[in-house]
């Protein structure tokens, strides 16, 4: 008997381990494809969860020690930026991109707008090493880290290393990025017949289904495609998105498919924020007039006009692809070695 | 020239990274007269971000993840004038393909005719060229042709 309920004991620990959203550890949500990331690369572990979240909290990755990745990148916003349409870094400098929200990393085939990233672990450079963002560079960051007991002795926990380098940092990093899995708002419970829609909301997702999932597709609400998006180039920015990349001029301005998981709360939008509202995309996409610049094919062919009741519909919808356990999960708030809490 | 740096690969898949200001990567364990110039596209996407493929190293590219094959700076002086130059040489994708074969007469020593590469860079009209692209392939393609 004893036995038995050391077994169950083991298995409850394991299962908390593996699959338990409560530790903050990632999992994959049943009937969701195989996610890209390669976790034997780097497996994730509680620790090492813990130590990316404390490097994803720390200023210290910036030149000046006054950014950290959630100065762009806060929780109850999806771990988007909700105050600026475009990011902002070290000594007031401005991106030229709006800060996309995190989370479902895991499926990513690769990141930014632009999609010129092709992994989570090398996406931290980024933010690290650009004069918009953090400012700094790898030496000084690493050199800080070397000289930090605290973070000395995490990495040595995690990586069973005395000196900590690039793919030390990276990893670490990502295997808090990664955890950051959105899967439990009304629509996932509806789906999983946990909850019911209301009527505007199920009038909402046959909109949805009509409309808008040809890109945003289930369960991830992206094709991660690289689409036209019919705003046109800002006044301020040039970006011609895609194109930087592939150097295709037929790649100019198109943008990533981003997803619309918690779309209620990572307000602004579009590439360089330029809406605030919700309600504008919505009537951007369905009102031809207001493309002032070619737009993908799935929305161009189809008649797209909605109803004033209908839009309402449809975000009455989109909002029921708010997470609120994501939002305000305390494994994922702000956390520091220095300060337990 | 103040830097010089490039990845060399065997045939094996094996990366090293010669800099010319660091003589110790002068030594390079060569038992094929055949030698790659540059990494092929699973190399520059493999994230392994170890070693050779370090960002530390200055040959990552973060933005367009994908690594500098080749970095050429300095300053050409002509006629009393100084012309700076920067060429960060790379790119993997196809036509621009910063990637090639070199076939060694000798497998003891690799000479680099750099007086000749000085002549075929485009100093004047394109100082700086730090992106892939069909300029960074002449470059990289004229740098494989001073291989003697």
């Amino acid at each position: 008997m004893k036995a038995i309920l050391g077994y169950f004991v083991l298995l409850l620990l394991l299962l908390s381990v593996i699959i338990d959203p409560i530790n903050g550890l990632f999992y994959r949500p049943e009937k969701w494809p195989e996610p890209k990331y390669n976790f034997e690369n780097n497996p994730v572990t509680v620790e090492g969860f813990q130590l990316g979240k404390a490097l994803f909290y720390d200023p210290i990755l910036s030149k000046d020690s006054t950014i950290s990745c959630a100065s762009c990148h806060l929780q109850y916003t999806a771990f988007a930026h909700v105050d600026h349409p475009t990011s902002h870094g070290v000594d007031s400098r401005v991106g030229k991109r709006n800060a996309p929200g995190l989370m479902n990393l895991a499926w990513h085939p690769n990141f930014h707008w632009d999609g010129g990233v092709l992994g989570l672990n090398g996406q931290a450079v980024n933010p690290i090493i650009h004069p918009d963002e953090m400012g700094s560079n790898l030496e000084d960051v690493l050199f800080k880290l070397n000289h930090n007991p605290l973070y000395q002795k995490e990495f040595q926990k995690v990586f069973n290393t005395p000196q900590i380098k690039t793919h030390h940092l990276l990893k670490a990093l990502a295997q808090f990025t990664v955890s950051l899995v959105s899967a439990n708002s009304k629509y996932d419970q509806m789906k999983r017949g946990e909850a019911v829609f209301s009527e505007q909301e199920q009038k909402g997702y046959n909109l949805f289904l009509a409309h808008c999932n040809q890109c945003h597709v289930e369960p991830l609400f992206t094709n991660f495609k690289f689409k036209a998006n019919g705003i046109g180039p800002n006044n301020v920015i040039l970006d011609s998105g895609r194109a930087i990349i592939t150097g295709n001029p037929k790649d100019a301005f198109l943008f990533r498919v981003p997803t619309l998981r918690n779309v209620e709360h990572s307000f602004p939008y579009m590439h360089d924020g330029r809406m605030g509202k919700l309600r504008d995309v919505v009537q951007h996409y369905a009102n031809p007039n207001s493309w002032s610049f070619p737009i993908s094919k799935e929305l161009k062919n189809k008649e797209n006009t909605l109803s004033a009741f209908e839009e309402k519909d449809l975000i009455s919808f989109l909002k029921t692809l708010t997470d609120k356990e994501f939002l305000f999960n305390q494994q994922y708030r702000y956390f520091s070695f220095e300060i337990k809490n | 020239m103040e830097t010089l740096k490039f990845y060399l690969g065997s045939n094996s898949g094996d990366f090293i990274l010669v800099d010319a200001a660091d003589t110790g990567s002068f030594n390079i364990p060569l038992s094929d007269s055949i030698l790659w110039i540059g990494m092929d596209s699973i190399a520059n996407t493999s994230g392994k971000l170890e070693g050779v493929f370090d960002p530390l190293l200055g040959m990552y590219w973060a933005w367009n993840t994908g690594y500098i094959q080749l970095k050429l700076t300095g300053v050409l002086i002509q006629n009393h004038q100084n012309f700076p130059f920067e060429y960060h040489i790379g790119g993997y994708r196809w036509p621009h393909q910063t990637h090639g074969k070199i076939q060694l007469m000798d497998t003891h020593s690799i000479h680099v005719n750099l007086d000749e590469l000085l002549l075929l860079l485009p100093i004047q009209s394109h100082p700086r060229i730090m992106i892939p692209g069909p300029m960074s392939k002449a470059i990289f393609t004229g740098f494989i042709s001073c291989f003697e």
